[in-house]
């Protein structure tokens, strides 16, 4: 593991080179219908106090019963995360006081969490990858959200959230830069996302990370460690960490010395800041919830989960390299979403992978991307792909034809074949009308040819005037041999 | 300060009727009564943390008979040190039982008044509450 | 025979008197509760009931009749009961006895009184208790003390009824309600009973629902029903308990009836004499007490096995860690912010603080306090995790007494009812009145308070039998015959 920074990742101050160093608690949610303590919904967009149950409100007299759909998922995430499963756990009340934390507490699993230490391999964009370690993931409930801007003297309380499932992954401190912080979660989000436990939704708050930061000099002791709460994109991920190093480095530089604390991303600024409310929340009194019991899960039933997991994405990704012959790259790219690698490979099915990969990859996606779709909504299915590809294959279009076809097909409800068909975009292979095209080309530059006789790379200028003139249908093959066979080189 | 003093007070108390109801420190055994110690008792300092953790409101007057009892209390509580609990799994339930887990399903829900009924204040089934200042 | 008469005919019918009245016709469940409201009403110098509820017990009642009428009886059809203030009722107002929850009125109703309806019993009102629980008097009520029926002889002094279910106590003995229910967290039914001469069990933890009962300390609260006798506990109890999805530490298993164990012989069984319940300084009464319970037993053939409860002295100082602890963190939800009292405030931490400060009362606040004190970083090993580990070796002491007896029998508290205002300002005076009932709570197992005899100035008195876990079977068994041995028929003159 990176445990000293590599070269490139070190910050320089004035007194020189710093690391930083970075840990984060995910918060993923799980994607169950109720929530964990309660029989009210889970859901987005309800009116205020909609989803509430009595219990979700702290009512008096009211009791937790666990969600057994949320402890299943929790095991299905251990274990896509190579994590030790803990047949015994234990839930914990972690006590504060905050408006939309009901109880005055929340349910967590402090003690004995229900999933032990794992570890995951990340990517860079580069192709270069590193390891994560996953310290642990517990089970707890979400609390309610305040809202500030309602009114100037009050806040508003919305309990939608609060008894939510959530399942907190806490990495190891092994990231040394924004950017591999950022890689982390990205990870993190495919593999829940295939595992199918959280939606990964990170605006709406589904998944979010509160993001311990610390500066050390390179090689020394950890420093103090400040925790940015609550960051919800991956671009605010990367500007919190990169601000709050440089923060950090300015105080210990100028002599000072970093407080431990809570502290919260400004979105407009791009600034971190100490969060009062929990000035004094340090102490949480974490005690056994005397209104649960331990959670104890058979041996055989965690067994029964891990033969339900899907494909993993790093396994798919060794998989697409070794059956497909595809780049690290690539496949990198096409497992980072399970429906990706699952549309390539329906598409693939019996062509050529590598045009297919080239495809999906370099048109497709940019495509998807630039018109606000995704790979499930795509407009080209992968059989309209593929077909299109086969017609590459056979000839029957090159692949510059190809990108006009790529567009009717995005346009259009219709094959590749029906495209090429109607435009008329088939290839021209008969020699006949080839070198007919060659010959008036040749006739009507007579100086070029003569050229070209005595300087055989200049033949390429009449490759692309016959393409030219046969609307780029010609096969570009016939044409270059034609033409050598003419000028006699 | 004597963490013995409470239970004297009561001690002291006429019982107002007829029958000896013994001073409760008479149900102690020597072994039992508290010792004095250092190390488990509070101060004013402590008193007002905890306060301030518990979110109690506490008067400056209030804050030395507030010390005085609890430090009474927990002298009296320092008798489980005598206990031998090597090797002794704490005991957080007495139900020889694991947690029970219900079915994933939506069966509650769907009723803001009710769950807003009982605010000190509300406004469209938010709960308003004071100013936050995060 | 002129309405008068027949009201207190009426009123000295038992629970189990009643129900037979009424399913042979010869009383209707509206008479038994016009009688019941009429005694509620005269008795408002007990302070006894916070809230009265007499259009809705009207209103049951007639339901009741309903049903009696098409042979639909169920199991408590038609019988008058008080409700402690601990239990939430749907519509009716449940304040825990402090001002923090006054005018909180659930729209939600407790398992434990919802199967009392199920079972076609009647509410008359709600009952005083100590704030959250906690007290052992009903002095820290903010709705002020409960008066104990029972006065000393030649004396006008008022006396506790005990606590914190003391409006229960005060309301069966004073005959305003023909059943209560109670919560015991360290006491807080049997004590009552016993200062009252009524009957008090608290079954195994996991028998009766908590769900929508008010909690105090999680892993001790435990309801059960305040009787005039002990068939009327296991009827009321049969009622109450069952198990309850709502509720994680709820028990799966079944429920006997238990009224047939009322009356069943003891012959032969083995009652256990925990000698170190025989503590220094006890008064003499309660030593005699005991001494003839004993007596009683062995003559219905028990055998009687003198055992050891070596950690006994520890309960005490064990539960004032653990039941603050839980507590501490129960009564966070009372901030002020979604329901209850909220006070003023110029900042939100203000208005935390101050709504805590003025709407719980100082027991409350001192158990607060010390309960967070036990759990904050740096004291939880020494406080909490060792009183945890203090609890199994009370509850192991337990395990290995139940090998070999079958029961144990002890006095139910170390002295008879005490006057208003003398104990107050002494905590740990106060806490010693649990020091026989905290062990059931902290290993979980059944007990129940039988009323045995007066002391020397009239007062009643109480012997306890603590069973195995599930065991109320053999709970009522020996409280029945405790019962009859005693024969106590002792009533407090009625002065209110």
């Amino acid at each position: 593991m990176n445990t000293t920074a590599e070269k490139s990742n070190l910050i320089t101050g004035n007194t020189g080179e710093w690391e930083v160093v970075i840990g984060l608690e995910v918060h993923a949610q799980v994607a169950s219908n109720a929530k964990l303590f309660s029989g009210a919904p889970v859901g987005f967009g309800a009116g205020p106090n909609e989803n509430v149950s009595f219990i979700d409100a702290g009512m008096p007299g009211m009791l937790p019963v666990i969600n057994k759909f949320c402890v299943e998922q929790a095991v299905r995430t251990g274990l896509g995360l190579n994590a030790q499963i803990h047949t015994r756990s234990t839930f914990d009340r972690k006590n504060y006081f905050y408006p939309d934390l009901p109880q005055g507490y929340q349910i967590s699993q402090f003690k004995n969490p229900i999933v032990g230490e794992g570890e995951i391999e990340v990517e860079r964009e580069d192709g270069s990858s590193f390891k994560v370690g996953i310290e642990r993931l517990h089970l707890e409930q979400d609390a309610g959200k305040s809202i500030h801007d309602m009114d100037p003297n009050a806040t508003y309380v919305d309990l939608n959230r609060s008894g939510v499932a959530l399942m907190e992954i806490v990495s190891r401190p092994d990231m040394r830069s924004a950017l591999d912080a950022a890689a982390f979660v990205k990870k993190l989000r495919t593999i829940v996302r295939y595992l199918g436990t959280c939606d990964g939704d990170m605006e709406k708050g589904n998944m979010r990370a509160d993001v311990n930061v610390s500066v050390r000099k390179p090689g020394g002791p950890l420093g103090t460690r400040c925790e940015i709460k609550n960051v919800n994109s991956m671009s605010y991920i990367v500007k919190a960490i990169e601000y709050e190093a440089r923060r950090q480095i300015e105080i210990l530089e100028d002599g000072g010395q970093i407080d431990q604390e809570t502290r919260l991303f400004n979105v407009a600024s791009g600034e971190t800041r100490t969060m009062r409310s929990k000035e004094d929340a340090h102490d949480y009194r974490y005690f056994p919830d005397p209104d649960l019991l331990p959670l104890e899960l058979e041996q055989a039933w965690i067994e029964e989960i891990r033969k339900t997991l899907p494909e993993l994405p790093d396994a798919k990704k060794a998989r697409l390299m070794a059956d497909y012959g595809l780049s690290a790259y690539d496949a990198g790219v096409l497992v980072t979403k399970g429906a990706r690698a699952d549309y390539f490979e329906a598409a693939a099915k019996g062509r050529d992978a590598k045009l297919i990969a080239n495809w999906t990859i370099n048109d497709l996606l940019g495509r998807l991307a630039k018109e606000g779709h995704d790979i499930d909504d795509s407009p080209i299915s992968a059989e309209r792909l593929a077909g299109m590809v086969a017609l590459i294959e056979d000839g029957t279009i090159s692949s510059k034809i190809a990108k006009e076809v790529f567009e009717h097909l995005w346009a259009s409800e219709n094959t590749a074949a029906e495209i090429v068909e109607k435009h008329g975009l088939k290839q021209v292979t008969d020699t006949g009308a080839i070198e007919k095209a060659v010959d008036e080309v040749m006739a009507a530059n007579p100086d070029k040819v003569e050229q070209a006789k005595a300087k055989p790379q200049l033949a390429g200028w009449f490759v692309g005037q016959v393409m030219k003139a046969t609307g780029g249908k010609a096969n570009p093959k016939a044409v270059n041999d034609i033409i050598q066979k003419k000028l006699g080189v | 300060m004597s963490v013995g003093k409470g239970q004297e007070e009561g001690a002291g108390h006429p019982s107002g009727i007829g029958i000896d109801i013994p001073p409760p420190s008479a149900f102690l055994t020597r072994s039992q009564k508290p010792k004095v110690s250092l190390t488990m008792s509070v101060d004013d300092a402590t008193i007002r943390k905890v306060a301030k953790l518990a979110h109690i409101a506490i008067k400056d007057e209030d804050v030395h008979p507030m010390t005085e009892k609890l430090n009474g209390i927990l002298g009296w509580i320092e008798q489980l040190n005598e206990v031998d609990v090597d090797g002794i799994e704490p005991m957080t339930t007495c139900i020889p039982m694991t947690q029970p887990l219900r079915e994933d399903v939506v069966t509650d829900g769907g009723k803001p008044e009710a769950v807003t009924a009982n605010a000190p204040k509300s406004d469209h089934n938010f709960f308003v509450v004071p100013k936050v200042v995060e | 025979m002129d309405t008068a008469t027949l009201a207190t005919d009426l009123l000295d019918l038992t629970l189990a008197d009643a129900l037979e009245a009424l399913k042979a016709k010869k009383i209707s469940a509206t008479e038994l509760t016009e009688a019941y409201i009429t005694a509620m009403e005269g008795g408002r110098a007990l302070n006894a009931y916070t809230t009265e509820t007499p259009d809705k017990a009207r209103e049951m009642a007639k339901a009741s009749d309903a049903r009696l009428a098409k042979g639909e009886a169920g199991l408590l059809e038609g019988i008058p009961l008080g409700i402690k203030e601990l239990f939430c009722t749907e519509g009716v107002e449940t304040n825990a006895g402090s001002k923090i929850l006054k005018g909180f009125v659930p729209p939600y109703e407790s398992t434990v009184t919802q199967n009392l309806w199920d079972a076609g019993a009647v509410m008359l009102g709600k009952l005083n208790m100590d704030e959250f629980a906690m007290g052992s008097s009903n002095e820290t009520s903010a709705f002020g003390p409960v008066a104990n029926p029972w006065r000393a002889q030649g004396s006008n002094g008022t006396f506790t009824p005990g606590g914190s279910s003391g409006g229960s106590a005060s309301a069966v003995a004073g005959l305003m309600c023909l059943g209560a229910t109670g919560s015991d967290t360290g006491g807080s039914i049997r004590q009552p009973a016993a200062f009252t001469g009524t009957v008090g069990i608290k079954p195994t933890y996991g028998r009766c629902s908590r769900f929508g009962m008010v909690a105090f300390a999680s892993s001790l609260d435990q309801a059960g029903p305040i009787t005039r006798t002990v068939k009327d506990s296991a009827l009321m109890l049969q009622a109450m308990c069952g198990h309850d999805e709502k509720d994680s530490t709820s028990l799966t298993a079944e429920v006997p009836n238990f009224a047939a164990s009322c009356g069943k012989s003891i012959k032969g069984m083995k009652i256990g004499i925990p000698k170190e319940y025989r503590m220094d300084g006890m008064p003499a009464e309660i030593e005699t007490l005991w001494s003839q319970g004993i007596a009683w037993l062995k003559d219905a053939g028990a055998e009687i096995v003198d055992v050891s409860l070596p950690h006994t002295k520890y309960a005490l100082p064990c539960y004032y860690i653990i039941a603050p602890a839980e507590a501490s963190s129960n009564l966070a939800r009372y901030d002020g912010m979604r329901f209850g009292y909220r006070a003023e405030g110029k900042t939100l931490a203000e208005v935390y603080q101050n709504t805590r400060s003025e709407g719980f009362g100082e027991e409350v606040k001192r158990r607060v306090m010390i309960g967070t004190y036990v759990l904050s970083a740096g004291y939880y090993d020494a406080y909490y995790l060792r009183a945890l580990k203090v609890r199994r070796r009370i509850a192991q002491d337990f395990d290995e007494v139940f090998k070999s007896v079958d029961a144990l029998l002890t006095p139910s508290t170390p002295s008879a009812a005490f006057q208003l205002g003398e104990r107050s300002a002494d905590p740990i005076s106060m806490y010693l009145n649990d020091i026989f009932t905290v062990t059931g709570n902290l290993a979980g197992l059944p007990g129940i308070s039988v009323p045995a005899g007066l002391d020397a100035q009239g007062l009643p008195l109480g012997l306890q039998v603590l069973g195995r876990a599930l065991d109320e079977e053999t709970v009522f068994a020996v409280g029945s015959a405790l019962e009859r041995a005693a024969g106590f028929a002792a009533k407090p003159e009625k002065w209110w």
